[in-house]
């Protein structure tokens, strides 16, 4: 917090005072508390910042913030935000959401994502849990995790969104825990400066659905070793680790999208003339 | 054969050929020399599955005036061989005075073709070709079937080298070498007449293409799309050129990602559109509704071909009108046009385009395979100066309200980087300020507006084109439309003279007062279009109260409509 | 909390002192008056109000220690340049505490930790800083922090703890998309 530079806006200036759906206790409170936070260090003018989400709790985030945004339908957000990344190059694009929407119903659009390397930050606030549709398994729970949905557990193995994120060519990969808002606002920070998709998984307890991740914050530690550019030590990293590690796991070199309105030399053309016989 | 008339000022080609035989190239070719030659003409692709090796036919007709349609019966079919030939040629029509040109090298004449008593001419294309240093069959077939057309050397020629220039001077000389080698035998045969003045200033252009063309001049400039037959030539064409024009088109991974690209694209400003066919708009259906709740303007190009589901991908039909009207769910007001020929795919799109940004809304056009992927010999298309913009915020207050209830029901829209228009675009019902709002008032004052937007709007005379003031009406539309017309015009005078043509240009919303207008003084109706349930006619019979017998003429694809079928029902029609 | 941290408190100037304590409390305030705006969502009346005044207080402290600051120039610190002995600044409510059907009991007992843990902070400040004035304004501030103990201690004695089945809702949670 900048105490002393009245210039700059606060972080509380980027709160839009639509108040949250979120449940008192929700790990998404702090998500959205170092997302202001991150904007206000970057001293980023709010009409130039676009958040887009898809649905789910935490994609609400959009209307809770003060600066354009789209709460658009479910899994749908990553395409969206690279549209409007590809068409307002000159605005700061921020996609967020859950581990349902970007993982189950969104998961072709991260790995594309992640591969097309448009300027984003995509940032997912995972708790292994649908929320909103009262505590379904998603794609990051646990096998053995009992929901009336599926007794008993899923029976099926938790997604690694790291690796994949790593496999796909994301060219920023995170892990940060809401319970650390300060950390999670540094490591948004240097998200969003990173040039070409940043991707940044967010642990964000349920309280209400998994209220036994409240012992996250005993969980969690920094990540013992520094941040790589070596794409596959990091994988190996983040495959071995116990999934509480926080930190910045890896920055890329690789070269962003250049694809994009008003980027192109223009050539005059004239459209009739190819049509001549 | 019933239609002399007709037939004697037009010429039916069909050329067919195994993989490999090059009869597409060399349709192409045989068009673009009979429009060098002052000839108008049309050509559509009849192709087998396979992507490599599979039979293939460039059906071609050639006239003096604009052609928009094929013809029932063919003049001339000539075959580089045979293969699979009954794959394709199921639905041809030959009779005596027709003559079919086969190489004498190849298999016989199939029992099929025989069977319709053709003269046969036999041309021994392989051979003539094997003359030639790097010539080709199919280059022996182009200057056959140009003498045949009456279309001059210099024409061929002229083809010849703008296809083939790239390919070095030996490729163009061989080429040319075997088209005279071609021309040269067919000497003895009945020749049709071609100008064979200078006529440098008409366009060839397939309907596809010409969608493209209405994009631009209506200032798209992004636009994202996934493969998909048969519009993946929409994109193709776009890239490039929206690149040059300072935009640009994304590649997405699929549709779902491709119409929440264009979205996104439009909110940030840019005027957006996606390309698709069937199965591409069913996947993009729920983001259509999004458009629709968020006040986002965008065009989708839904190129028709047979469905459902997978379908037959290469082949027309007009069955996706019910998933462009009705496919979103909840009430979500919208558009959907649809060109009435080749060339009006310029227009309606360039229309589309104008009618999203000025009502911030999805529009849909319903192009289909027939005409989308037919290439037409056309006088050069006028560009047409739409407004085409929308209408952004200015002086932005404290109380500025996104979606603020109006009489025309559009809202000034704030766009990124605007300071004080931050706004969260939702596809949760919302309030005028654009919170998320389930309150029953705030539901019902954005369904209205939502509507009152679609509805209220002027679309002035561009709704429908109308033609003739019988007390017959035929109505029908989009690719139908031209054949209806050529259909209309065969009827003998006494009927001819009572008919009223009307092809709407809008589909939704339903004009029920400008359609009333239209029949007036009319009796009855007959609807006509392609596909399995009479879509189209039940959306009338649902929207529209006339005071008239209303009957129906509909069958599906694959096939594309003839005028003879339609003339035959209009007429038994007429009769009743 | 890293060995890093602490050490690095131990060598807090006193500008670095006070930015952390005015900071501590104007985070307290934001974090109260975001619980209490939650509450009061949540039709918790009872612990909204204790939580906007406890933002209310908080924020009286803060101008305190503004007054106390003076013309000394405060450093411009990022929000991960602090070093807090944990996640956050120690008057920040712990939210895994945090349930929709609190009582006030629960919610005072929360505050009543930060006040402790705040107090904890300045103690060790006072007692392991080696320049001599921080150390004094350290002990000030702990001084200021154990009497909010002593507040907030008279303050729970006069709400009774919570029943055993004070989380039960007999309806279920709601689906909200």
């Amino acid at each position: 917090m900048s105490v002393q530079a009245p210039c700059k806006l606060k972080a509380s200036d980027y709160k839009s005072g639509t108040k949250p759906v979120w449940c008192p206790g929700c790990g998404d409170f702090h998500v959205f508390l170092s997302m202001t936070k991150a904007v206000a260090e970057l001293a980023l003018p709010p009409e130039n910042i676009a958040v887009v989400s898809g649905i789910g709790c935490s994609s609400r985030i959009p209307a809770y913030l003060n600066c354009y945004g789209f709460h658009g339908v479910h899994g749908r957000a990553l395409p969206l935000a690279t549209g409007l990344k590809v068409a307002r190059p000159d605005l700061t694009v921020i996609c967020a959401g859950g581990d349902g929407d970007g993982f189950s119903i969104g998961g072709n659009h991260l790995l594309h994502a992640c591969r097309r390397n448009v300027d984003i930050t995509y940032v997912v606030m995972d708790n292994e849990i649908y929320g909103m549709t009262k505590g379904q398994p998603s794609p990051t729970t646990a096998p053995d995790f009992d929901s009336k949905i599926a007794p008993g557990g899923p029976g099926i193995s938790p997604f690694h969104p790291l690796v994949i994120a790593l496999a796909s060519g994301a060219n920023f990969v995170a892990r940060a825990f809401s319970g650390d808002p300060n950390g999670t606002t540094k490591i948004l920070v240097d998200a969003i400066r990173h040039p070409g998709f940043s991707f940044v998984q967010i642990l964000s307890p349920c309280v209400t659905f998994r209220p036994d991740q409240r012992e996250w914050k005993q969980k969690v530690h920094p990540a013992p070793v520094e941040t790589t550019s070596d794409a596959a030590r990091a994988a190996r990293r983040v495959m071995t680790d116990d999934g509480f590690n926080i930190g910045v796991l890896y920055k890329g070199s690789r070269d962003k999208y250049a694809q994009s309105v008003g980027n192109s030399v223009r050539h005059e053309r004239d459209l009739d003339q190819e049509f001549l016989v | 054969m019933t239609d002399q008339a007709a037939s004697a000022s037009s010429l039916s080609i069909a050329l067919f050929g195994k993989g490999g035989a090059g009869v597409i190239t060399a349709g192409e070719m045989l068009l673009a020399a009979a429009a060098r030659a002052g000839l108008y003409g049309m050509m559509i692709r009849a192709v087998g599955p396979q992507i490599r090796g599979g039979e293939s036919a460039a059906l071609i007709r050639l006239g003096h005036a604009p052609v928009n349609c094929l013809d029932d019966r063919l003049d001339v079919l000539l075959a580089i061989d045979w293969k699979h030939a009954e794959r394709l040629l199921s639905d041809i029509e030959l009779d005596q005075d027709s003559v079919v040109v086969t190489d004498p090298e190849e298999a016989e004449v199939p029992a099929s073709i025989t069977a319709f008593g053709p003269q046969i001419r036999e041309l021994p294309m392989a051979e003539l070709a094997a003359e030639i240093d790097g010539g080709r069959a199919n280059m022996v077939a182009l200057g056959y079937l140009a003498a045949v057309a009456g279309v001059s050397q210099k024409a061929v020629d002229e083809a010849i080298e703008k296809k083939l220039g790239r390919k070095g001077k030996k490729a163009v000389q061989a080429s040319i070498d075997a088209a005279k080698l071609g021309c040269s035998r067919a000497a003895n045969l009945k020749s049709f007449e071609a100008p064979n003045g200078s006529s440098d200033s008409r366009w060839m252009i397939s309907g596809n293409h010409a969608t493209g063309l209405g994009a631009m001049r209506g200032g798209i400039r992004f636009a994202a799309g996934y493969p998909i037959t048969p519009a993946t030539e929409v994109l193709e064409w776009l890239a490039p050129r929206l690149n040059d024009a300072g935009g640009t088109l994304t590649q997405a991974e699929d549709e779902l990602a491709s119409l929440n690209m264009a979205i996104g694209a439009s909110f940030g400003g840019v005027p957006s559109l996606t390309a698709t066919s069937g199965p591409g708009l069913s996947l993009m259906i729920e983001s259509i509704g999004l458009a629709v709740c968020a006040e986002i303007p965008l065009v989708i190009i839904n190129v028709m071909r047979a469905g459902p589901s997978t379908g037959i991908p290469t082949s027309t039909e007009q069955s996706d009108f019910n998933a462009a009207v009705y496919g979103v769910h909840g009430d979500a007001p919208h558009i959907v046009v649809a060109p009435t020929s080749v060339s009006d795919c310029v227009y309606t799109t360039q229309w589309a385009v104008h009618l999203a940004e000025a009502t911030q809304a999805p529009v849909i056009v319903l192009s289909d395979q027939f005409i989308g992927q037919a290439n037409v010999i056309t006088e050069p298309i006028p560009e047409i100066t739409f407004f085409s913009k929308r209408k952004l915020a200015e002086d932005i207050g404290e109380d500025f309200e996104r979606y603020a209830i109006t009489a025309d029901g559009v809202s000034p829209m704030p766009l990124p980087g605007m300071p004080g228009g931050q706004y969260t675009a939702d596809s949760l019902e919302h309030s005028p300020r654009a919170v998320p709002s389930g309150l029953a008032n705030n539901h019902l004052e954005q369904l209205d507006k939502r509507a009152r937007k679609i509805a209220d709007f002027d679309y002035g005379q561009h709704w429908a084109d109308i033609e003739g003031d019988g007390d017959l009406v035929v109505i029908t539309w989009g690719s139908t439309t031209s054949v209806a017309r050529e259909a209309i015009g065969r009827l003998p005078e006494e009927i001819k003279n009572r008919i009223r043509l009307i092809s709407p240009r809008l589909l939704l919303p339903a004009m029920p007062e400008q359609m009333t207008a239209a029949v007036n003084g009319a009796s009855r109706a007959l609807v006509i279009e392609q596909n399995h349930s009479g879509q189209f006619y039940r959306f009338l019979r649902a929207f529209h109260d006339l005071p008239l017998d209303v009957q129906a003429m509909y069958r599906p694809g694959p096939t594309v409509f003839r005028p003879r079928e339609i003339a035959t029902a209009i007429r038994e029609w007429s009769e009743q | 909390m890293s060995r890093a941290d602490q050490e690095l408190r131990q060598y807090f100037t006193l500008p670095e002192l006070l930015v952390h304590a005015l900071v501590i409390e104007l985070e307290a305030v934001q974090s109260y008056l975001d619980l209490a705006n939650q509450m009061q969502e949540c039709g918790n009346d009872a612990v909204a109000e204790l939580f906007a005044k406890m933002a209310k207080y908080e924020q009286e402290h803060a101008n305190k220690i503004r007054e106390q600051a003076g013309d000394i120039k405060l450093p411009e610190l990022a929000p991960w340049e602090f070093r807090w002995p944990g996640f956050e600044p120690p008057e920040n409510i712990d939210t895994a505490g945090i349930h929709y059907l609190m009582t006030p009991h629960q919610a005072l007992k929360l505050a009543l930790d930060n006040e402790m843990n705040a107090l904890q902070f300045f103690e060790d400040i006072a007692d392991n800083n080696t320049d001599a004035r921080v150390r004094e304004l350290a002990a000030e501030f702990a001084e200021d922090e154990r009497e909010h103990v002593q507040w907030m201690e008279e303050w729970l004695a006069k709400y009774p703890a919570p029943d055993a089945d004070w989380d039960y809702d007999p309806d279920p949670p709601v689906a909200a998309d």
